[in-house]
């Protein structure tokens, strides 16, 4: 099984790595909609009407699946409320939300919605997401580095799936220790750097949702969003799902996914899910920031109100 | 200078995320049948929460070192999805001869190109045997097909794969035959000594980095207890984050099989 194991870490790095470019580096929420490009009539539809259909999909998917509770909620409405959000993360990118989690966002949301609590900001959000983030760069040790440059055997390694940013492993092991380096020391310009992209995809969202699911979002761009919000939003920013989509869809747009194509081994122990680590849609590093500790770190900045405190 | 950013920031979570499963352990130690074995087949049952419920299977198998017990190895991404109760319920041998490495011990430092391994019931019928190189931590290492074989199945020659990031120990060639199906099956196994390049302990600690998960920090490693402090993710270097092991979930965890938050 070591043998098969071998073939798939290195099919999947490239796999990863292709879509981590798209991911991370290129681009904005609209452009990675697998229904776009697999739909029968998705070359004939003006920029217009584009955006219309991929607001019908963020309407099944999120808008249909989740259910927010208003101000006036009762405990139960908000424990459903916080179910309904971790099982749709589930469903769509095998991150599991922990009950030390769930129990601590319904206290979060209940205070929040009863006006105990503010809602936070795009900025806050974007400042405590960041920090999670800097804080895994800045734990990386060497030996990680050293082996995450190894995995390409060798080779180039692309950083764009357009085939920009080609790095041989020994100038990735100098960049990324010379980035972890710099997080260690709290460097300023490392951190604007970060707070920059991480902020530029929660702008993205929240804009985006806004516009497509106005009862759920419409206040998110004024009046700041909820921990339950903030929780979706980071997720999203984090595994590039646009939070579009029926599981019906996912399952259609995976079976058409051209990382079929690729030569990527669907693992047969598990059912299959769209994003997250081992997305077929999109694979993403997601468990970096969704894991206990982050998880920790951002609904304690959460709770403190983000920067602003 | 944007896009700069946006691509030194995904450097950084490839590094991470291409590492995430490495300092992981096994899964588990499951015990088999004595014996030495390399090939072999075994249905299981999963009864663990992270399928979902009981699942069965059969996997065809290869393991170098086995000694009636079963190594357990994580998925490609360090995870052990097969964490619950493991039950072996049958384990099927098939014939697995051992084999010779003409001219071992070798040196690391200089190894040669090919070498020649003795053994019998090589079968070119079908195409060149495969070999499958495995290191003494029975981590595969690479595959060839023999580029000459013995017409009477009691030698081939295989170039060796690039060893220069591999230490001295007892590495295993297995040597798999062609079938008409075109699957490979084992018929083989020549224990090779190499030597001449030991494992370092950069940070002085005891530990040797293939068991040191930073070999530059004299702080970190498997003897270490986990830190409590937040300072460092995986100071045990077992695999689980400090965080998790400091602090037990006191609702009982509840994350069902995913990636838990």
């Amino acid at each position: 099984m070591r043998f098969v194991y071998s073939l798939r870490r290195t099919r999947y790095f490239a796999v990863t790595l292709a879509l981590l470019c798209a991911t991370l580096v290129g681009g904005s929420l609209l452009r990675s909609a697998a229904f776009q490009k697999n739909g029968p009539s998705a070359p004939t539809l003006s920029p217009a009407e584009m955006k219309q259909v991929f607001h019908q999909q963020i309407r099944k998917g999120i808008g249909s699946n989740v259910q927010f509770a208003t101000s006036s909620a009762s405990a139960d409405e908000i424990n459903a409320s916080v179910e309904s959000i971790g099982k749709f993360i589930e469903d769509r990118s095998d991150l599991g939300m922990s009950a030390q989690t769930k129990k601590r966002l319904t206290v979060l949301e209940q205070n929040t919605l009863a006006g105990k609590s503010r809602r936070i900001s795009e900025e806050d959000l974007t400042f405590v997401l960041a920090g999670a983030l800097l804080e895994r760069v800045a734990a990386l040790s060497d030996r990680e580095i050293e082996l995450a440059a190894k995995t390409s055997n060798g080779q180039e390694i692309t950083l764009r799936a357009n085939g920009d940013f080609r790095l041989t492993p020994e100038q990735f092991s100098q960049q990324v220790t010379a980035f972890r380096d710099q997080a260690r020391q709290g460097s300023k310009a490392i951190q604007e750097a970060v707070q920059t992209v991480i902020g530029e995809e929660v702008n993205d969202r929240v804009a985006v949702l806004g516009e497509a699911v106005p009862e759920q979002f419409g206040e998110a761009a004024t009046a700041g969003v909820t921990p339950l919000q903030a929780v979706l939003i980071a997720y999203s920013a984090i595994t590039d799902d646009n939070l579009a989509g029926s599981q019906d869809d996912l399952y259609k747009a995976m079976h058409l996914s051209p990382v079929e194509a690729t030569g990527k081994q669907p693992n047969t122990l598990r059912p299959e899910k769209a994003y997250g680590p081992k997305g077929r849609l999109f694979a993403s590093p997601a468990n970096l920031v969704f894991n206990k500790r982050s998880m920790s770190h951002l609904l304690d900045g959460i709770e403190k109100g983000g920067k602003a405190k | 200078m944007r896009t700069q950013n946006k691509a030194a920031l995904a450097i950084l979570l490839i590094a991470v995320f291409v590492y995430s499963g490495c300092g992981a352990g096994p899964c588990g130690i499951y015990h088999g049948i004595a014996g030495s074995t390399l090939r072999f087949r075994y249905i299981y049952e999963h009864t663990g929460p992270s399928l979902g419920g009981p699942y069965r299977d059969s996997i065809l198998d290869r393991s170098v070192n086995f000694r009636g017990e079963y190594t357990l190895p994580p998925d490609e991404d360090g995870r052990c999805y097969l964490n619950g109760s493991f039950k072996i319920s049958l384990i099927q041998t098939i014939n697995v001869f051992p084999f010779g490495a003409q001219g071992s011990p070798f040196n690391l430092q200089a190894t040669p190109s090919s070498i020649t391994i003795s053994g019998y019931q090589m079968d070119g019928s079908y195409g060149m045997p495969l070999v499958m190189f495995y290191n003494d931590q029975g981590a595969y290492i690479g595959g060839q097909n023999a580029w000459a074989m013995g017409d009477d199945g009691s030698w081939c020659n295989v170039s060796l794969p690039n060893l220069s990031g591999y230490y001295s120990g007892t590495y295993h060639a297995i040597v798999a035959n062609r079938g008409w199906d075109g699957n490979y099956y084992t018929v083989g196994d020549a224990p090779i000594d190499f030597y001449g390049r030991d494992r370092v302990d950069a940070d002085g600690d005891g530990w040797t980095c293939d068991m040191d998960c930073d070999d530059g920090d004299p702080n970190v490693n498997p003897g270490m207890p986990p830190d409590c402090t937040g300072l460092y993710w995986d100071r045990n270097c077992n695999g689980i984050s400090d965080y998790d092991e400091c602090n037990p979930d006191p609702w009982g965890g509840g994350c069902g099989g995913g990636y838990c938050y």
